[in-house]
């Protein structure tokens, strides 16, 4: 048998086999061939992607090409039949590492195409099919309904259960923690304890009770649409700015901060934070950085301190 | 020009950790206190350690480029380089197979001996595997003789302390009439089940104890036998072995990887291979991994990924041993942390160790360092620090500026003008100069040769490349003449070629006509071995099969095209890795005709040189070079009692990592530098 017969015998064999797939081709008595033509004309068939093998298992399996399982389909397959539920597991507890790492790389291939969507707030990932991924909840609008309950509550003081109540199951769920934490990052909640319980008051309520006439910064505001407020530039900025910019550091995990994000989150006036910067600079106690201009946003570059005709977008703060 | 012009401040890119430099008193302490306590936490009391795991990997950035990421990297290699095994790992390209590309990188380094400026290989030094198999053996047949399990011996105190207190004396590399080399030569075999009881008792668990032990003895105690030697290496990192091989390492057929290994289950293997290291590694020395120029996954999502996930799978499954990653901190929140899993996340330790600017004082510390190692004149310094040009630029004592960025303004003082960024080929030919004296980087780097051809070749005109997931072949170019399959083997398993060999035969037929290109290096065993299908082979190579072999200098050449983007993306230049890759497609295109064009003829293998006309040449180049502090390459031409070339030379500067190489566009500039 030469070479073009033993490669149409190997394609009728694998016709045979369609979708289960043919582990044992690899025997030279299944076809009446030297075993080195055999190789030859498998070898062929996978480079011209006529024949694949699997070599996830023990031992290699081989398909033609339109009967191969494939990790894609069974992925979308799986994810159609978990509907809106999604599912937590794309394989199996007893699945070899190859065909996880085969099924991940799929997976991750897959999400980067649009195809499917992860939803990574909980503790465990649940992969859903695009089209039938319910909306999950977004965080500003949690953050918003949140600010809302907190504020018309005041001056009484919220729990957190009493927060959670506030929303619906899906918004209950992972993200209420996030939401929270990025609040009082944003001082738009206020932590505060009474013995050993934690309750939380609106920041937004508690700053025009204390008359400081900062409203709470939008969502995403022009650093430099803002007005000068030159109050602002008053001492008591020293004490909002540092505030925060321990709540930047720690959050990110990087002593130094952007500039725009200090400004976002304290909701001090880019001019009167640029003054109390340079300030702070003269002084030693500002350490200012470059970071990177080129992977900069506009609000980031915007919010840029110039020093000597260099801008510099991030600052560490020494205590 | 003369060396003595050069301007003091233009050297400002640490590109080689381990070379040595001088460091700014009080610089960054902090960040090298926190890893050298955790690489006490391993390294602490008397071996073996088999059980130490440190929670976490550390996290080293800085806030913009140029604060000395490297430069802080080098300082912990010269602290801990007598007591560890310590491995620079430069990026991964291939998310797939990220395990094995670490392995690989440990392999070569396991390969040279442990001092520091190692040169070229040579087989007459003890390696970092020798040694850790001298440790491992003689710790197991010191509990054995202590425990009296299976061997009786008369002192048996005496005899344990003298194996654990001198490994290397006691084996002596296997050397023929030495008692405990010949003793264990004969009754290797022999012991195995109880060293592996041994390895037990101390709970150490490896997925293949026996393979382990034999890998070990076969490679320490055939320190001349290169094959033999390459064999293990490639067991290590998961290349095939043929029965002939894995028999003269009295392994069996389950022992070695099977020929046709998919690049997935090389990859676990690896993983597997990592984790019985680590634990070995407590017989010996912590391993010390050092992952720098991370910026480049900012460019490649998938492979940020994998990378997270490795980062964590080393600190949850490997012993003995600390992980270090560099970063600056922009490319790393904006684009690489989104792309790692929050759970990968976690085992970065935090706080992230930040790197710190230079104050005032140590600005002034590191001007007088500089003007020192060119030996000018002491004037110069009081002239040169002008105290209002300082207040300027430190206007309290407490102000930062990162090192580079200082230096750069020094750099401009010193010219009396404006400085501009050397030009992309200056940049280019700095690097090439560099790798030509760095030995290390004269080995196979897969990832490297492979991000050349994926992404280095991405925007050829009339070329589309993809990236391949099949058994030998990895990227794949589209031209309209032919395709072009590019595969990495590193191995010499002529199963496996016969069968890279007939796809290429196959594929050559096609339309269009296809060809499979593979790179060797020039240490690498020569295609075809002694095999039956060595005639076929050769034929091949005429008509489908491009086997490139790379001598040293084609190693720098394209090794440097890496270096010079990771240099953008880290944003160590002031080009952009657009702008670079631009440059790259002319650069290069002498290889890029090559490599996309029809096979040539095999070259005739270059005799090997003897290892003779090595050592002499590094010897007479150090003692100029020492003697004389700085002078040009040129000039160490003309005082050498034989003839060299330029790049001899500079391959020559592999063997002192005193010397410091300074490549400006007239001269190449050699320095002698100590700690």
């Amino acid at each position: 048998m030469d070479l073009p017969q033993a490669r149409a015998a190997i394609i009728e064999k694998l016709e045979k086999a369609g979708t289960k797939g043919e582990p044992s081709l690899a025997t030279a008595s299944v076809l009446t061939t030297n075993q080195a033509t055999f190789d030859e004309a498998l070898a062929a068939l996978e480079q011209e992607g006529i024949a694949l093998v699997n070599r996830e298992g023990a031992k290699p399996k081989y398909y033609l090409k339109e009967f191969a399982p494939s990790h894609r389909k069974s992925i979308l397959e799986k994810l159609q039949k978990a509907g809106a539920k999604g599912s937590a597991a794309l394989y199996t507890p007893s699945a070899s590492a190859n065909t996880r790492a085969a099924i991940e790389n799929e997976a991750a291939l897959l999400e980067s195409e649009g195809e499917i969507v992860v939803d990574r707030s909980g503790e465990k990932r649940k992969y859903y099919l695009k089209s039938l991924a319910p909306e999950f909840p977004i965080l500003e609008d949690i953050c918003a309904k949140l600010e809302e309950f907190a504020s018309a509550k005041y001056p009484e003081m919220v729990s957190e259960a009493e927060l959670k109540k506030q929303l619906s199951k899906a918004e209950a769920a992972s993200p209420f923690k996030r939401a929270i934490q990025l609040m009082e990052g944003q001082r738009e909640l206020v932590r505060l304890r009474h013995g050993r319980t934690a309750l939380f008051a609106s920041g937004r309520a508690l700053r025009a009770a204390l008359g400081e006439g900062i409203s709470n910064p939008p969502a995403n505001p022009s650093p430099q649409s803002q007005p000068p407020p030159e109050s602002i530039a008053s001492p008591d900025n020293t004490g909002i700015i540092r505030q925060t910019y321990r709540v930047l550091a720690e959050r990110s995990g990087f002593p130094s901060v952007k500039i725009a994000a200090l400004q976002r989150e304290s909701g001090v006036a880019l001019p009167a934070l640029h003054r109390w910067l340079r300030d702070e600079y003269q002084h030693g106690r500002a350490v200012l950085s470059f970071g990177d201009w080129s992977l900069s946003d506009e609000a980031t570059r915007s919010a840029a301190l110039e020093i000597r005709g260099e801008h510099y977008l991030l600052v560490k703060l020494r205590e | 020009m003369n060396a003595s012009e050069i301007n003091p401040f233009a050297d400002q890119i640490i590109n080689e950790p381990q070379r040595l430099e001088a460091a700014v008193g009080g610089l960054n302490d902090r960040p090298l206190e926190v890893l050298l306590a955790e690489f006490d936490r391993l390294a602490e009391g008397p071996t073996p350690r088999t059980k130490r795991r440190l929670p976490y990997a550390h996290l080293v950035s800085s806030p913009q480029p140029g604060y000395g990421k490297s430069h802080l990297l080098g300082r912990l290699y010269r602290e801990i380089q007598a007591k560890s095994i310590f491995v620079y790992i430069l990026a991964i390209q291939n998310p797939a197979t990220v395990f094995q590309s670490l392995m690989q990188a440990i392999v070569r380094e396991l390969h040279f001996p442990p001092r520091s400026g190692a040169g070229p290989l040579d087989s007459e030094q003890s390696t970092h595997l020798d040694l850790l198999a001298h440790h491992v053996f003689a710790h197991l047949l010191a509990g054995l003789i202590e425990n009296r399990i299976g061997i009786e011996i008369d002192t048996p105190s005496d005899t344990a302390e003298k194996l654990r207190a001198d490994p290397l004396l006691a084996f002596n590399r296997g050397t023929v009439g030495d008692l405990w080399a010949d003793w264990m030569r004969e009754n290797f075999e022999k012991l195995l089940p109880f060293f592996g009881e041994a390895l037990e008792i101390r709970g150490v668990s490896l997925h293949s104890p026996g393979a382990w032990l034999r890998a070990l003895f076969h490679y320490a105690w055939s320190p001349f036998d290169a094959n033999k030697r390459r064999y293990v290496r490639d067991w290590m990192t998961a290349q095939p072995l043929e029965q002939e091989e894995y028999s003269h390492l009295g392994m069996r057929a389950a022992d070695a990887p099977d020929c046709e290994i998919s690049p997935h289950a090389a990859n676990e293997l690896c993983r597997q291979r990592l984790a019985d290291l680590g634990q070995l590694a407590g017989y010996f020395r912590p391993l010390v991994f050092c992952i720098d120029q991370t910026e480049i996954y900012a460019h490649q999502p998938l492979i940020a990924r994998s990378f997270g996930m490795a980062v964590a799978a080393l600190v949850n499954e490997v012993n003995n041993h600390l992980t270090v990653v560099t970063s600056n901190q922009s490319p790393w929140v904006e684009r690489i942390e989104p792309n790692i899993e929050d759970a990968d996340l976690d085992r970065l330790s935090r706080p992230f160790l930040t790197l710190q600017g230079l104050n005032r004082e140590q600005a002034r510390e590191l001007v007088r360092l500089r003007l020192e190692a060119w030996q000018k004149p002491a004037g110069e310094l009081t002239s040169f620090l002008d105290k209002a040009w300082l207040a300027e630029l430190f206007p309290a004592a407490g102000n930062e500026m990162g090192a580079r960025h200082f230096l750069q303004k020094c750099k401009e003082r010193w010219a009396r003008k404006p400085a501009p960024s050397a030009p992309l080929s200056e940049l280019y030919q700095q690097h090439r100069d560099r790798l030509l004296a760095e030995p290390k980087r004269h080995l196979f780097e897969p990832d490297t040769l492979q991000w050349l051809v994926e992404e280095a070749a991405l925007e050829l005109p009339g070329l589309k490349v993809t990236r391949v997931d099949q058994t030998y072949f990895r990227v794949k170019w589209e031209t309209p003449q032919r395709h072009c399959f590019f595969g990495f083997e590193a191995g010499t398993n002529w199963k496996r070629w016969e069968k890279i060999m007939k796809i290429s035969q196959n594929a050559a037929s096609a339309t269009p006509p296809a060809k499979s290109v593979f790179f060797r290096t020039a240490d690498m065993a020569v295609l075809p071995g002694a095999w039956r299908i060595a005639d076929q082979f050769r034929q091949a190579q005429a008509s489908c099969l491009h086997i490139v072999v790379l001598e040293v200098e084609d190693i720098a050449e394209l090794y440097a095209a890496k270096e010079l983007f990771a240099d953008a993306a880290q944003q160590n230049i002031s080009f952009s890795t657009t702008q670079v890759m631009s440059f790259l497609r002319d650069q290069l295109a002498p290889w890029w005709e090559r490599l996309r064009g029809p096979v040539s003829a095999p070259p005739t293998p270059p005799p090997a040189p003897p290892p003779s006309d090595v050592s002499p040449l590094a010897g007479e180049v150090r003692d100029i070079v020492q003697k004389e502090r700085f002078l040009s390459v040129d000039e160490v031409i003309l005082k050498l009692s034989t003839p060299a070339s330029r790049d001899d030379v500079l391959k020559a500067c592999g063997h002192s990592v005193e010397i410091r190489i300074h490549s400006h566009p007239n001269m190449i500039v050699l320095q002698w530098q100590t700690s």
